[in-house]
Parts: C-alpha cells; sequence; structure tokens
C-alpha cells in the first residue's frame, strides 16, 4: 500500500527531474559542454510566460507556446553570436561563458521582476486528484509525466529516424569530419542549444505551475539536471530519463524515511554512481 | 580558482584585535569632522530579497531628513547612509559588517536581517560600534551568539517581537473555530525553524499545553520537493490544523500537492510563509484563508518620528511609489531608521560610540511599529514589540487581490481585531 504510494509519487517527480535532465544531457551528449546556465534557462522560460499572462493579458495556452519559441530563439542566437566563438577543446571557457550568463541572466530577473515568488495559476488543475485503487494521484503531476516521457519519444524519433539527427549524431562523433561532409556545425550547435533552452524553459513553466519559483530557483534546478545526468549517463538521453526517475524515487523514499535529510540521498545515490558506474546507468564507456 | 574564506568567531577576535589598534588612530582623525556614517545593512538580494525591497525607497524617505544635517547639542553634523547588501548571506553578512566597520568606520550600524544581525552584532560588540537590528525573533538574535536576557551585549542591541508570542497567537487564532485540535506540523530546518520546532519551548509544547495533539510531519530541508509523506501522515491522522515554518516556496508545493491528495485542513498558519501578499497572490485561489502572524499594518495608531506620517500614510506613499501592495516590513524597516538617528540624538556626543551606546539602551521611543523600550526592558538589549495575528482574505474587486485581517491582538494592543478566523471549509 504505502510502497505503491511511494513508487507513484518518486516516479511522477521524477518525470518532473527528467526533463531537467534532458536538455542538458542533449548538449553535452552533442558539444561535451555543461551549460551552467541551464537552470537560469529554465527559470528564465518561466519568466517569460510569467510576463505574458499576469503583465500582458494574453491566456496561458497561447504564452507557453510562445514562450518556448522565444527561448528557443534565444538559445540559437546565444550559440551563434556568443557561446560558438568559445568552443575548443578546452571546455573551461565554455564553462566559465555559461557560468557568466546564470549570473547575468539571474540579476537580470531580480532587476525586472524583484524577488518576489511567482507562480502560474492552472486553477483547478493544480490541486484535482483522481482516485485509482483507492490512491489519490494528482491529475497535473500525470501530465508532466506523460509529456516529459512524450518529448523523450519525440527526441529519440529525431535523432535516429530525421536527418537533423542524423547531423546531430554525426556533429556528435566527430565534429571535425562532419564540416568536410558539409554540415555547418555551428548551425547544429545553435539548433542543439536552442532546442535545450526550449526543453529548460518548459521545464521551468511546469515548476511555476506546480509550484512557485523566484529568480534564484535556478541554482538548485542545475543541481537536480546535473545529477540526472551523471546517473543516467553523461549524453544518453534514455539515461536522463532512467536518472531522473531514480532520483525521484530516491528522494520521496528518503523523505519518507527521513524529512530532514533533503537531497541528502540523492547526492548520495550520486556519489555512489560516481564510485560504482561512473558511465552511469545507460552511459557508454569513453577511453579519451 | 576560488579561494574560501570562512570568518569564524576565533578569527574574527584575532583579526580584529589586530586591527583595533589601527582603527584608533584615525578615530581621533575622524572625532573633528562634523559628519556622521552610517552603515546600513540589508537583504536586498538573495532568499530573504523581499524583506529588503522597500528599503531603498525608505532610505530616499530618511535622506530627504537628513540631508540637512543633525544638529546634535548645537552642532551641525552631515549624515552619510552606507548601504551594504548582505545577499541574504550569512558569510556576506560578516563580510560586509567588516568592511563596514574597519574601512568605512560607521559610527552606527543598522542592520535589518537576522543572518547579518547575528554576524555583525559579534563585531559591533568587539570593535565597540553601536548597532541595532531587527526584522529576526529576539531569541535567534540573542541564545544564537550565547547569551542570555540578564547577561545581554556590550554595544549591540535589537528590537521585534519573540517567538514564544508568534506561536501563541497561532493557538489563539485557532481557538476561533472549531476542530478536532489535531495538528500536523512540519518545519524548514534552519536556525529559525529549529525555534519553533524546539521540542520543549517551540510549538509541539505551546500546542501541548493547550490541548492539542500533534503529527509530526518534522523538519525539511531548502530545495525540498515533495511533501507527500507529511501529507499521507496529516490525512491518515485526519490533522484539521497545518502548522510549521518555512518559506513561500516550500508551502506552494505543499499545498499544492494537498490540494492532488485531498488534504482539507480547517486552518494553515505557516510561520513566515505568508508574510508578504506576493506569497498569497502566488497561490491563486487557493491563497484564500491562510492565517499568519503580523508585525505591522497600516492599521496601527502609530506614526514616524521622523515625517510625522501614520502608518496609513506610509504605506500609502510606498504604494504609490512602487504600485505594490504594502508590505509588512515597511515598519521594521522605517523603525530601525528612527531608532538610530534618536541614539544619535539623543546621545549629545554622536561621535563617541559610547555615548551612542548609552543613548540606546535607555531609550523608550513611540515609533511607527508602536514603543520600543530598552530602558523599561527585563531583557538586556532587546526592545521587544508587537505581533498579531490574522488572516489573508481575498477581496471583491479593489487595489489588492487579498487583505489582512486581523483575529487576534493577544500580543499587539494596539491594533483593533476585525473579525474572527474564518475555517478554511467556509472560505472555498
Amino acid at each position: 500500500m504505502i510502497a505503491i504510494d511511494i513508487l507513484i509519487n518518486g516516479l511522477l517527480l521524477g518525470g518532473l527531474y527528467a526533463l531537467f535532465g534532458l536538455g542538458l544531457s542533449l548538449i553535452f551528449g552533442v558539444m561535451k559542454i555543461t551549460n551552467i546556465a541551464h537552470g537560469e534557462f529554465a527559470i528564465g522560460g518561466a519568466y517569460l510566460v510569467v510576463t505574458a499572462v499576469l503583465f500582458l493579458g494574453v491566456p496561458l495556452w497561447v504564452a507557453v507556446p510562445v514562450a518556448l519559441l522565444v527561448a528557443f530563439g534565444i538559445g540559437f542566437a546565444l550559440q551563434l553570436v556568443l557561446i560558438n566563438r568559445v568552443l575548443g577543446d578546452d571546455p573551461m571557457p565554455a564553462l566559465l561563458t555559461t557560468f557568466g550568463l546564470s549570473i547575468v541572466i539571474q540579476n537580470l530577473l531580480v532587476e525586472v521582476f524583484g524577488a518576489d515568488n511567482r507562480a502560474l495559476d492552472i486553477g483547478l488543475l493544480a490541486t484535482s486528484g483522481i482516485s485509482v485503487g483507492g490512491f489519490s494521484i494528482g491529475v497535473f503531476p500525470v501530465i508532466m509525466f506523460t509529456i516529459a516521457i512524450g518529448l523523450f519519444a519525440c527526441l529519440h524519433w529525431m535523432l535516429n529516424r530525421s536527418k537533423t539527427g542524423r547531423n546531430v549524431r554525426a556533429t556528435s562523433d566527430d565534429p571535425e569530419i562532419v564540416v568536410m561532409m558539409g554540415v555547418d556545425r555551428a548551425r547544429v550547435f545553435a539548433m542543439i542549444m536552442g532546442l535545450s533552452a526550449a526543453l529548460a524553459a518548459l521545464a521551468g513553466i511546469l515548476l511555476a505551475m506546480r509550484g512557485s519559483i523566484t529568480p534564484f530557483s535556478g541554482a538548485e534546478r542545475l543541481l537536480i539536471a546535473f545529477e540526472v545526468i551523471v546517473i543516467g549517463g553523461l549524453g544518453s538521453i534514455w539515461g536522463s530519463l532512467a536518472g531522473g526517475l531514480v532520483l525521484g524515487l530516491v528522494h520521496v523514499i528518503a523523505l519518507r524515511l527521513d524529512p530532514s535529510s533533503g537531497p541528502l540521498y540523492g547526492h548520495l545515490l550520486l556519489l555512489l554512481i560516481l564510485l560504482a558506474r561512473p558511465e552511469g546507468l545507460a552511459g557508454k564507456v569513453h577511453s579519451r | 580558482m576560488t579561494f574560501k574564506t570562512k570568518l569564524n568567531r576565533r578569527a574574527l577576535l584575532a583579526g580584529t584585535g589586530t586591527t583595533f589598534g589601527l582603527l584608533a588612530a584615525p578615530g581621533i582623525l575622524r572625532a573633528q569632522a562634523r559628519d556622521i556614517r552610517i552603515g546600513y545593512i540589508t537583504a536586498l538580494t538573495g532568499s530573504r530579497a523581499e524583506f529588503g525591497e522597500s528599503d531603498p525607497w525608505m532610505l530616499e524617505q530618511v535622506k530627504k531628513i537628513t540631508d540637512e544635517g543633525l544638529t546634535i547639542d548645537g552642532n551641525t553634523y552631515s549624515v552619510e547612509f552606507i548601504v551594504k547588501d548582505n545577499q541574504s548571506n550569512p558569510n556576506r553578512s560578516a563580510a560586509v559588517g567588516n568592511e563596514l566597520i574597519q574601512r568605512e568606520g560607521v559610527d552606527l550600524l543598522l542592520v535589518q536581517d537576522l543572518d547579518a544581525s547575528v554576524a555583525v552584532g559579534e563585531m559591533s560588540d568587539i570593535a565597540g560600534v553601536p548597532s541595532i537590528s531587527t526584522m529576526g525573533p529576539w531569541q535567534a538574535w540573542m541564545f544564537g551568539r550565547g547569551s542570555n536576557p540578564e547577561q545581554g551585549f556590550p554595544y549591540s542591541f535589537t528590537f521585534f517581537w519573540g517567538v514564544e508570542m508568534a506561536m501563541q497567537t497561532f493557538v489563539r487564532l485557532w481557538e476561533q473555530i472549531d476542530t478536532n485540535k489535531v495538528v500536523g506540523d512540519f518545519y524548514f530546518d534552519n536556525p529559525a525553524g529549529q525555534a519553533f520546532a524546539h521540542p520543549e519551548l517551540g510549538l509541539p509544547a505551546v500546542m501541548g499545553n493547550a490541548g492539542y495533539s500533534r503529527v509530526d510531519g518534522g523538519m525539511f530541508q531548502f530545495d525540498t520537493q515533495d511533501f507527500s509523506g507529511q501529507l499521507s501522515k496529516f490525512k491518515a491522522a485526519n490533522a484539521q490544523i497545518v502548522t510549521g515554518f518555512g518559506f513561500p516556496p516550500n508551502w506552494a508545493t505543499f499545498w499544492a500537492q494537498a490540494g492532488q491528495q485531498g488534504f482539507t485542513p480547517e486552518a494553515a498558519s505557516f510561520a513566515a510563509s505568508f508574510l508578504f501578499p506576493s506569497a498569497i497572490e502566488s497561490l491563486g485561489a487557493r491563497g484564500n484563508g491562510m492565517s499568519t502572524e503580523v508585525w505591522w499594518t497600516p492599521n496601527m495608531p502609530w506614526s514616524s518620528s521622523l515625517t510625522g506620517q501614520t502608518a496609513s500614510q506610509m504605506a500609502a506613499a510606498w504604494e504609490a511609489h512602487s504600485g505594490k501592495q504594502w508590505v509588512q516590513t515597511l515598519g521594521y524597516s522605517h523603525a530601525l531608521f528612527e531608532t538610530g538617528i534618536a541614539a544619535l540624538k539623543n546621545s549629545g556626543d554622536p561621535k563617541n560610540p559610547d555615548a551612542v551606546r548609552d543613548a540606546i539602551a535607555s531609550m523608550n521611543m513611540n515609533t511607527m511599529v508602536g514603543p520600543v523600550n530598552w530602558a523599561g526592558s527585563p531583557i538586556k538589549n532587546v526592545a521587544v514589540t508587537e505581533v498579531a495575528g490574522g488572516q489573508w482574505r481575498k477581496t471583491n474587486g479593489g487595489n489588492h487581490a487579498y487583505d489582512l485581517v486581523i483575529n487576534d491582538n493577544s500580543f499587539a494592543p494596539s491594533v483593533d481585531v476585525q473579525d474572527r478566523l474564518i475555517p478554511l471549509s467556509q472560505l472555498g
């Protein structure tokens, strides 16, 4: 009884975690860099919707797709004009650039929106639950979970079946050679960054619908995203889903047994994975 | 690469000891100048930025008065404020405190943040620079620094209410409605949360004495994303009241999950979460009926000793300036400037730290938050102020989405009770 309750809550929470990890995983898989500003991309995306809904009066269902497109555009542009310039054999300049971006975005958000808590009101959906076999399950977490699984499937299809996906995989395999084959590497990178920013924004929007956010919420989400992709396996799309679900489960189980443990057991899991299986649950062993 | 500097008490004592000799020399030079330097520490950014949000505006209002200079004992002094943002961070608080004392050579420190008041209070005592702080229950400020009501501190002072007053106010709120007297509680794991959760002095004891049975939801850490554990416990025990301590994001997560899982208490009094209207509004329609401790409201019968504005006039001025609803921190941040400037004036010699210290210790004045009385306080260095209990109610249109309605004034005789607490089931 309790075990099933924990399992349901853990998996539903894990779906959101996985979504935070997905964009980061994509970037790492293709560009071999980590985007420290990923959390700020997520929160910034949520603030785009907050602006549209609370200040401009745009309906939520219009604001969300528009915000995702804008996030894609911003990610795309940032990669083209900024991050592509610092990419190279040394991952440090890109790391520092995104670190700087994260600080700039966070402070911009504080400057524009203040430090208030903001949430996106989805009305009854936020609190409605359905009863299945004696368990109350939130409708919204189920929707979030479905969205997460759906996006993983879409991304999987895109990477493995479409021409764009082939370019992306080729670029990931050898960024030097693809250029000779006529692939515009800079554009592939920009597209991936745009996609990652849109995915992050979606996760942030869902977070703001689920609870509330402040401009400072980004850093914590980045940590979750990191843990998801390391546990799942760096650069592996399905690994990120597994990582998210496992992390969600571990958090819920740990909080049930020891409410004051917080994210401790998630961090311990990360440590354990790094010690026992550094390539992650689904990762390939890299030899270089 | 980053270098982490950690400031502990021992290092601080050593550091301050060595620099103290150096400080004495410029001190003589400074004494000749007719200008007063006031260090102001507040949280403008970080997790408590909402507490400092009105500060830049408040400072502008105060500067309008002090820019003309202060005439004390026939001498006119110019006044300069040096504002430092502690970024809601204890380590940064210590760093900016040090900067203000050592480099800026301030004559008085005003501290508007609990973390900062603990760190800077220590420095103020060691360096012999008087300080006044607020915005944190005095127990956390005093016991957190290893002192007690008989002993006090040499140079640091605070004014605020005590945790026991807020807790008893909660119980008095619940007495106003019919419940099964079963309370579910859970607390954020920080010094203030620990004070609220203390088994002998905190809410568990206060609730026990008042005949409430408790469903223990434990302590939770920052960034907890899931409260389904607490919820299933509260639901199983049929708790009709939820209480504890935590910040708005924590409550938002808990409250949404409560809705999903069908947990519908009659009262929700979660300390520190419902102070600001923005936090209530971010809950959407489900923010209606949240009950809270109330430090200050525009309905208080007090006025400023600096500007002569009444509480409601000041709130209106803030709303006109910011376009936002009044916030409780307005009163305290204004009173902090009031007490600081009064201390300088009463000292006779604002450049003499001991004279300023004595002026604070013997102060008993009416401020924007009511009487601040160090002179007659049984707790050394602490002036205890009022705290009431209230409930956020949805308005029928108007300027604000929610109004704060006062339900209990046992510890705030200066505010009038407006209505009884309404059970959440009747608010819908």
